[in-house]
Formats: C-alpha cells, sequence, structure tokens
C-alpha cells in the first residue's frame, strides 16, 4: 500500500471539518491532512521556512473569506470608503502570494470566495457596479481565475457550488462565532469531492470510456419486443425528453475527450436499427468507439471492448439500469468504475452530472478529437482486413509523420502524453510542463514532438522523443508514442528524426536505456528486435552508430514544422529524408 | 498537527473500537432501544466525522476517548439543532457547561446526548 499524499489546509477559518472528508477511504486516492496555522494565510504563503511546509505537501488548499482576505472588500462591506481598484489591486497581490506557494507544492486548490447564503448584502443595490458586495465577488472570483490561469498546477474551484448544494446548513453564525467555522459539514463534503476529483485530475487517472447499455438506458423500452419505431424517446413526453437530455449530455461528454461504447443484450442489427434509423436519436454509430452488442455475459464483452480499444479497465465507466448488470460488473471487474443508477429516468442527467470521474487538468484538441480518431481506427481495422500483407496496408494508409520542436503551443499536449504514456515509454519520466520546457531549452538537449495523420483522420500529436548530446555521444531521454499509432512505422520515423538531428549536433553515436517499469515492455521489445540498434553492454542499452543514417520507412512521408528543424543549427532544413 | 499523525478523536475512536464500546447504529447495544431521536444524533455525528468509524449509544463525545474533537463537536451541535429546525438551543447549553465531565452533563455520550434532546423536544423515551 502506498502512502498517501501529504495536503496541506491553509485558512483564515478553522479548517479542521474538511480533513476528515478529504481522509475518507472511499474515495482514493488517500490523502492524509494537515492544517496551518489558524488566519495566518499570507505569512504562510509567502514564508517558504514555515513548519508547515515540511515535508513538501503535494497537496494544498488555501480557502479563505472575501472579507478576511481582500481588505478593501471588507471595507466595501462595511460602506467604508473603498473601491473596485484597490479591491482588485489586492486580489492581484494575492494571486501573486499564492503562485509563489505554488512552487512548493505538487498541486494548489484555492476554492472562490463566498458569502453566507443568509447575508443579503445590500438587497436591491448587491449586485451595484459602484456598492454592490455581490457585485464585486463576481469582479473578484473573476480576476483570481484570470490571474491563475496559466500557472499549471493551480486550480480555481467553485466553492458557490458545494455552497449552494448544502443549501441553507452551508454555514451558521453559530459555528462561526463558537469555533471559527465558516461553513458546515456538508459544504466541505461536497468541496473534498471536488479536491479530489481534481488531484486525480492532475495525477491523470480521470476515466475515459463510458460503456453504455440501450434498453431503459439510452432509450425507453427494450426494442427487441417493441421494435424502434415504439420506443420511449423524444416527443412531448417527459420521459421520451429526458432520455433525449441523457443522449444529448453523453454527446457534450465526447467533445471532452470521453469516448462512449455500447455493451447491450441485444441482437446487434435490431439494436443499429434503431440508432440508425430513430429520428429522436442522438448519438449516432460514429459517436460510438465500438461496441459488444450480442447475448454474452457483459463483463466479458467490457473486457474484450476494453482491450480492443488500448484502454485498461480503470479508465472505464458502466452504465446499466439494470442493478443486477451493474453488480455483476462490480463484482467480476472492481477496476470498473460502476455508480449506482436511478431508476427514474428524469434523473439519468443528474446521475451523469454528479460523476467527478472524468475531471482532466487539461482537455487538448487531440482530447476533443479521441471519439473520431476511434472511428477512423475501426475503418482502418476494415481495411487491415481486406489487405494481402501488412506492406499493402500500411502503404494505403498513407502516413504522414509532421515533427515539431517542442515549444509552448505544443508543451500541454505533449507534457500530458509524456506523463500519460505507459507502454511505449522507454524512460517513464514524468515532468510538469514547465520543468519540460526548462530542460528542452538547456544547451546539448532537444525534444521534438510528432504529429501523425493518414488518409482516414489526423491521429494529432502522439509522439514525443527527446535526446542530450554531450561528446560524441547522444543519449536518448524519452521515447513516448501513443499505443494508438504503434507498428506503423512512425517508430522509425521518430528515431530517424532523433538520428539526423544527433548527427547535426556532431554526435557519432546514438543510443537509448530502457527502463522498465511494470509496463513498458512493448518499448524495450521494440528496441530489442524491430529498430535495428544494436545491444551496448548492459541488457538495456542500445545504440546505433551514426555512420549510417537512420532510415525512414517508405510508406511513411515526413514533414517538418516549416522554419525550424531538429537540429541546433537554426537554419530551415528538413531533416534529411534517407529511405529504407 | 503532522502530517499522517492520527487526529485525537481518531485514537479515541479507535480505543473505544478495541474495547467493543460501539455498536451497530441501527441496532444500538448497551441497553438503549432504538428511536429516532438516537438515530439522528448517530447520524449526525457520522455526517460531521466520516472517518470516526461505528458509533453506538454509548460513544463518547467528550473527555479523552471522545470520538469527534472540539471542532466536531460544535458542528455536531449545530448541525443538530440545524436539523430539528433550531427548536432546541444546544449551543447555549454547551457555552454554559462549567464542569464537561460532570455526570449529568448531556454531552457525556451520544445516548445522553440523545435523552437530552428527548425531553427538550418533550417526547418520550423510545421515540
Amino acid at each position: 500500500m502506498t502512502d498517501p499524499m501529504r495536503c496541506l489546509l491553509i485558512s483564515d477559518f478553522t479548517i479542521a471539518g474538511l480533513g476528515p472528508f478529504l481522509e475518507a477511504a472511499a474515495d482514493p486516492p488517500a490523502l492524509a491532512c494537515a492544517a496551518a496555522p489558524f488566519d495566518l494565510v499570507l505569512p504562510v504563503l509567502l514564508d517558504a521556512t514555515a513548519d508547515c511546509w515540511a515535508p513538501a505537501p503535494d497537496v494544498a488548499v488555501v480557502w479563505t473569506q472575501p472579507h478576511c482576505a481582500i481588505k478593501a472588500f471588507s471595507r466595501l462591506v462595511g460602506s467604508e470608503p473603498s473601491s473596485t481598484a484597490e479591491v482588485l489591486r489586492e486580489v492581484d497581490e494575492f494571486v501573486g502570494a499564492l503562485r509563489v506557494a505554488a512552487g512548493r507544492v505538487g498541486t494548489l486548490f484555492v476554492p472562490t470566495w463566498t458569502r453566507p447564503g443568509y447575508d443579503r448584502g445590500l438587497g436591491v443595490l448587491d449586485v451595484d457596479p459602484k456598492v454592490g458586495p455581490a457585485y464585486h465577488l463576481l469582479r473578484m472570483n473573476a480576476r483570481l481565475a484570470e490571474g491563475l490561469a496559466d500557472a499549471g498546477n493551480v486550480f480555481v474551484l467553485d466553492a458557490g457550488r458545494w455552497v449552494a448544494q448544502a443549501g441553507a446548513a452551508a454555514s451558521s453564525p453559530k459555528l462561526w462565532h463558537l469555533g471559527k467555522i465558516a461553513f458546515g459539514p456538508d459544504v466541505f463534503k461536497h468541496a473534498a469531492a471536488d479536491i479530489k476529483a481534481g488531484v486525480r485530475a492532475t495525477r491523470g487517472s480521470a476515466r475515459k470510456l463510458v460503456v453504455l447499455d440501450l434498453d431503459e438506458t439510452l432509450w425507453g423500452g427494450i426494442v427487441g419486443d417493441v421494435g424502434w419505431e415504439n420506443l420511449t424517446l423524444g416527443g412531448h413526453d417527459p420521459v421520451g425528453e429526458a432520455y433525449v437530455a441523457f443522449q444529448r449530455e453523453l454527446k457534450a461528454l465526447t467533445r471532452r475527450g470521453i469516448v462512449l461504447a455500447i455493451v447491450s443484450k441485444n441482437t446487434e442489427a435490431v439494436a443499429f436499427e434503431a440508432i440508425d434509423r430513430h429520428p429522436e436519436m442522438v448519438l449516432g454509430r460514429d459517436d460510438f468507439a465500438g461496441w459488444r452488442i450480442n447475448w454474452e455475459d457483459k463483463a466479458r464483452n467490457i473486457v474484450e471492448l476494453v482491450t480492443g480499444l488500448n484502454l485498461g479497465l480503470e479508465s472505464a465507466v458502466f452504465i446499466d439500469d439494470n442493478p443486477a448488470e451493474r453488480a455483476r460488473v462490480r463484482e467480476a471487474l472492481p477496476q470498473v468504475a460502476v455508480p449506482e443508477w436511478p431508476k427514474d429516468p428524469l434523473l439519468y442527467t443528474k446521475a451523469l452530472a454528479e460523476l467527478t470521474c472524468f475531471d482532466t487538468a487539461v482537455i487538448s484538441a487531440e482530447d476533443r478529437a479521441r471519439t473520431v480518431l476511434y472511428v477512423a481506427d475501426r475503418r482502418r481495422d476494415d481495411l487491415k482486413q481486406g489487405a494481402q500483407s501488412l506492406e499493402e496496408y500500411l502503404r494505403s494508409l498513407g502516413l504522414r509523420v509532421t515533427w515539431e520542436r517542442l515549444a509552448a503551443a505544443n508543451l500541454p499536449r505533449a507534457t500530458q502524453l509524456l506523463n500519460k504514456t505507459n507502454q511505449m515509454n522507454l524512460t517513464t519520466r514524468r515532468l510538469t510542463e514547465p520543468t519540460f520546457l526548462a530542460w528542452a531549452e538547456t544547451g546539448g538537449n532537444r525534444a521534438l514532438a510528432f504529429r501523425v495523420a493518414d488518409r482516414f483522420g489526423d491521429y494529432g500529436l502522439v509522439g514525443l522523443a527527446s535526446l542530450t548530446v554531450d561528446a560524441g555521444m547522444a543519449e536518448v531521454v524519452d521515447f513516448v508514442l501513443s499505443c494508438r499509432v504503434l507498428g506503423r512505422g512512425v517508430e522509425a520515423a521518430m528515431l530517424h528524426c532523433l538520428a539526423t538531428s544527433a548527427r547535426a549536433a556532431g554526435a557519432e553515436r546514438l543510443a537509448a536505456t530502457h527502463r522498465p517499469t511494470a509496463r513498458n515492455a512493448p518499448c524495450r521489445e521494440f528496441f530489442e528486435s524491430r529498430s535495428g540498434f544494436v545491444r551496448a553492454g548492459d541488457e538495456s542499452r542500445y545504440e546505433w552508430s551514426l555512420t549510417t543514417p537512420y532510415p525512414l520507412p517508405e510508406h511513411i512521408v515526413l514533414d517538418g514544422d516549416g522554419e525550424d528543424r531538429p537540429s541546433d543549427s537554426g537554419r530551415s532544413t528538413r531533416p534529411e529524408a534517407t529511405r529504407a | 498537527m503532522r502530517f499522517g499523525e492520527p487526529r485525537g478523536h481518531e485514537a479515541s475512536a479507535r480505543g473505544v473500537l478495541e474495547e467493543g464500546a460501539i455498536g451497530d447504529p441501527m441496532s444500538p447495544p448497551d441497553g438503549h432501544p432504538a428511536d429516532d431521536v438516537l438515530s439522528l444524533v448517530i447520524d449526525t455525528v457520522a455526517t460531521v466525522a466520516p472517518t470516526v468509524g461505528r458509533v453506538g449509544a454509548e460513544s463518547p463525545l467528550i473527555g479523552g476517548r471522545a470520538v469527534l474533537d472540539s471542532v466536531g463537536l460544535v458542528t455536531l451541535l449545530v448541525t443538530l439543532e440545524q436539523r430539528l429546525d433550531n427548536a432546541v438551543d444546544l449551543s447555549a447549553l454547551f457555552m454554559g457547561q462549567a464542569d464537561p465531565d460532570a455526570p449529568e452533563n448531556p454531552f457525556r455520550t451520544v445516548a445522553s446526548l440523545a435523552d437530552h434532546l428527548r425531553r427538550s423536544l418533550g417526547r418520550p423515551a423510545g421515540s
């Protein structure tokens, strides 16, 4: 069992009540909480030597009250002299202190400022731009979010939602006067759920796949019994509308990078007749990355489906109206998240919206296009089935690989790829965005990102390779490739670019040392058997002599990103397009 | 408080568990009949302190073996007031308790608090 992550709670109120909710074991990851000294927020944020920063926490939560953190706001609330400019200037100063503290912690969470629901403020003038506390609170929270938007490890969380969820029990003057406790336990419960979801998001452990049942889940009725024409879906009917609304929410998930799939006990042709022909279906065939529609055990179908999509079971969420099916999958596949599901279809959208397992720290263009990528994969598979040989298949794909230097524009996706890829990953180095970019810009180091496309579509940025050159030896530091394009020659194209770059930097040899993990054996297998590199002493070290250019596979067209090249010369030249 | 160290109330809760004093909240042991008020107090303790473990009628609320720390106890009392639509004033009683260890202190245990609430609400025992 791994040690719990250390979580530091910094607040100007008694925040000890949040700790037990964060430490509750039901919701991973495990956290061990400690509270910083009460009401010393700014000194704690600014003083790196304060006791509470040792040992360094993995996570910190800085939760303040607006009238305590921003004195100009306190004056405004009390109808004393103040101004919007003063309020915002103090917010900027607070943002500066948060940025300083963010350097000492893995991830920093900052709940937005709220006021008690019973506080009417200035009533009809509460949102007045000159004097209204509510207006200024909106501006303060917006300024806070904007000021921290580019801080890669700081996340502003919406405390207003926690307060709204808790209702009248959100806060009480009695709690404040008796214990300097700003919020009731219901607020802390909702806060802990969001903070833990945020921690999971930053660790890349968000769920990526929703496996859906069909009958009574995506539509009302049993399609095999009543026929697609008689399903409860859309129309002037509350339940039919609820199913359409649920499908709309699922469709919205796909735009965040969540992939949908079907596992249903049905006849496939009958199910697809409904999906293809029912006029009120929001989700079409191309919204699903895959499906297993048959009469087999659903747990077995889920395993096959997830494996076919190159995902892990820990990526999947299973939604089914049938409690027996949910229980079966829970028992057989504990890695799969199986939320309890309401009996009433009118509550399906609420149940989906309440799930915290889809939170991600960043949504990249590749995430948004993920379903499209899977659908294209399905068409590639169809092509592969009909091809006479692997070579013919690869030639017919029309693969194009484009390399580009690591830069601000591709840094978020490149870092996401570095930190989430497990299988084709030489060293499994995990870095933050600023650290990765700083490393790449250090003399002797180079990092290249690779985009891949073929005639079926664009895979996006799916490859990453870096090296460091020293005294004639070029060492591969990162070699990372998404499993979606493995085995199509992209690996060789990446090595071609690395070798070209290393040669341009004066290196005579290119070496790669595999650092084994529980999951990166495919990378070793590539270097051992298919890279053309030769074993160099240590059984996990491989080398290529740069007296010979590393060949580019014939079926791949290689492009650079224009004015740059993967060397340090700065000349606008494509890598030499040596052919195998 | 340091990382990873158990809170006082957690250590207390474990001690109570080891002695077998904490029972099943749905079927309270220790000779107390199941009733709505007792269930309310037990449920509210669990709401306030989700890591405290199972709580029974004789679980202590104050003293060295308390299942809650002082912040938790204050939160429990105010939350109970809210759940009872402020029909009782536990906060004032809490502030007026000169001797927390006195045998008549209503905050000694979950059961004594439930008894006090029952009397304040004018409900018969076991309601």
